[in-house]
C-alpha cells in the first residue's frame, strides 16, 4: 500500500499542481520518484508532527491540497490539537495518510503500532475516515480525495497486502462494499483485515454457514442506508475489524443500533483487546493473539450462532 | 522524576539519553524551557549526537545546530563531548555540579555505526535489521567475539 501510495499521489500530483506532501521523518526513497519530479512539492518537516499539522493547514488555506504522511501512531496522537483545531474546525483539505493504523508495527511495539486511530478521529467534526483494504482502493481513496472538500485520514497498510479487487474498484466515498452475499449472518469490516474476513467466510461455508461480507471502507461519514439493509436481512451481524472495540466500526454500529432502535438483531464485534501489547510480534501473531486472523473469526462467528 | 526528587528531597539524578533526531519534537524544547525555572539541576540530558535521523542528515532536516548553544540560551549548563571516548565522559560527569540550580546537556558525538565497516556513516541501518551473519561480522570487527 505504501508503494502504491506514493505512486499515485505522483501521478495525480502530474495534473493538479495544488498537491504537496508533507513527511515526518519518514519514507526513506519512497517518495524519490515524486521529489524528483516536483523537488519543490515534497517537505520534509522532521519529526515534528505538530508544527506539520500545522504547516499543512497553512497550506490548505492558501490554496494547495497537502497530503501529510507518516506513522498513524505519530500523525495523530502526537498532534491531535492541530488535527481538532487547525484541520477540522476549519473543515481544510488536509489529507492524513496513516501508515500503519492497526497492528502493521506490531513488531516495533507500542510505539508505533495503533489500534485506537479510528475512535479518536470519529468524534471529530468534519473529519472524514477511510481504510481501503487494498492498493487499488488506496489509489480511489487517494483520487477521491481531491473531490472531497474537508479534512481526510487515510489509514493504510505498509506492504504485501493481498489483492481484493481484480479490477478497477466500484469506489464512492461513504458508500459501503457488498463483497459477496449471503443467508446466515453477515460480517461487516473496514481496511486491510477485510482479506482475512472473506477467508474467515470461506471456512465458515466449509461448516454450512453462509456469510455475507460487507466492507466499510468509509467509516466515517457511514453508510446508513447499508447499514439499514443488513440489519433488516440478518439477525445476527458481526463487526470485524483491526482496531480496539471502543469507539471503533463496532462501536459505531451500535451506536447506530441504539439510535435507530434496532432491536431485532443481535450484534457480535470482534477486535483488538483494551490493553497495550507489551512484547514485539509480527502483525501475524499480534492478529492470532487478538483473534482477528481468519480462522479465528470464523470460530468466533460459528459460535455466536452457536453452530 | 526530576521534579519529584525536587519536591520529596531525594538526592538521586535524572538521566535522560536521547538523540539528536530527538531534539526535532516540540516537546523536548517544552522540557529544556522548564526544567531552568524549576532549577532542576538534578536533571542531565545527554544527547546522542550522531548528525543522522530517519531519512538524512539531522541539519538538513530541521535547524538543530549549534545545539550545545541552544541549550546555554535556554539556561542550561551544557558541555560537548567524544561520545567515544568513556574517559571524557567520566570527566564530565563527575564534573557536573550536584548542588547546581541549572540543568546539564551533554552533547555526545558519536558516530553512526562506529567501528563497523559496513555500518558507519551508512544511514540505511537506521531500518535495516541485521542478518545473522552481519551480526557475526560486526562483533568480529568490534571485538566482541
Amino acid at each position: 500500500m505504501r508503494d502504491s501510495c506514493s505512486r499515485e499521489l505522483t501521478c495525480i500530483a502530474r495534473s493538479d499542481p495544488r498537491i504537496i506532501i508533507l513527511s515526518g521523518d519518514i519514507g526513506n526513497h519512497m517518495f524519490d520518484g515524486f521529489k524528483a519530479e516536483f523537488p519543490d512539492r515534497f517537505y520534509n518537516c522532521g519529526v515534528a508532527e505538530a508544527n506539520m499539522i500545522s504547516v499543512a493547514a497553512g497550506l490548505a488555506l492558501s490554496g494547495y491540497r497537502p497530503f501529510v504522511y507518516t506513522f498513524a501512531a505519530f500523525d495523530l496522537t502526537r498532534c491531535y490539537e492541530q488535527v481538532r483545531i487547525d484541520v477540522c474546525f476549519q473543515n481544510l483539505p488536509v489529507v492524513i495518510i496513516g501508515l500503519g493504523g492497526g497492528l502493521t508495527y506490531a513488531p516495533l511495539g507500542p510505539t508505533h503500532y495503533i489500534c485506537e486511530d479510528i475512535s479518536i478521529l470519529r468524534c471529530l467534526p468534519n473529519m472524514t475516515i477511510v481504510c481501503p483494504a487494498d492498493q487499488a482502493e488506496v489509489m480511489a481513496s487517494l483520487r477521491s480525495s481531491l473531490d472531497h472538500h474537508g479534512p481526510m485520514y487515510i489509514r493504510i497498510n505498509k506492504k504485501n497486502e493481498p489483492c481484493i479487487y481484480t479490477g478497477e474498484p466500484d469506489f464512492s466515498l461513504g458508500r459501503a462494499q457488498l463483497i459477496q452475499d449471503g443467508n446466515d449472518v453477515c460480517i461487516i469490516t473496514t481496511g486491510v483485515l477485510l482479506s482475512e474476513v472473506i477467508r474467515a467466510a470461506r471456512i465458515l461455508e466449509e461448516r454450512n454457514i453462509s456469510a455475507c461480507v460487507v466492507h466499510f471502507h468509509t467509516i466515517k461519514p457511514v453508510d446508513e442506508i447499508m447499514l439499514r439493509e443488513v440489519f433488516s436481512r440478518f439477525s445476527v451481524v458481526v463487526s470485524v475489524e483491526e482496531h480496539t472495540l471502543p469507539g471503533g466500526l463496532g462501536g459505531m454500529i451500535a451506536e447506530w443500533m441504539i439510535d435507530n432502535r434496532i432491536k431485532s438483531s443481535d450484534l457480535i464485534r470482534i477486535g483488538t483487546g483494551d490493553y497495550f501489547l507489551t512484547h514485539c510480534l509480527s502483525q501475524k501473531e499480534a492478529r492470532d493473539h487478538f483473534g482477528i486472523s481468519a480462522d479465528l473469526i470464523a470460530g468466533k462467528i460459528a459460535d455466536g450462532l452457536n453452530k | 522524576m526530576a521534579l519529584a526528587a525536587k519536591i520529596s528531597g531525594n538526592k538521586y539524578r535524572s538521566f535522560v539519553l536521547m538523540s539528536d533526531g530527538e531534539c526535532n519534537e516540540g516537546t523536548v524544547w517544552e522540557a529544556v524551557l522548564l526544567a531552568p525555572v524549576q532549577k532542576l539541576g538534578n536533571l542531565i540530558f545527554i544527547v546522542d549526537n550522531n548528525g543522522w535521523q530517519a531519512t538524512g542528515r539531522c541539519d538538513d532536516i530541521m535547524h538543530l545546530n549549534p545545539l550545545a548553544d541552544k541549550f546555554k540560551t535556554f539556561g542550561w549548563n551544557s558541555f560537548e563531548v567524544d561520545g567515544h571516548n568513556f574517559e571524557e565522559l567520566l570527566n564530565i560527569f563527575h564534573s557536573i555540579p550536584v548542588d547546581s540550580e541549572k540543568p546539564t546537556a551533554i552533547i555526545a558525538h558519536t558516530v553512526k555505526g562506529k567501528g563497523v565497516s559496513f555500518m558507519e556513516g551508512d544511514n540505511n541501518w537506521h531500518y535495516r535489521i541485521p542478518t545473522a551473519d552481519d551480526v557475526t561480522r560486526a562483533k568480529a570487527e568490534l571485538g566482541l567475539e
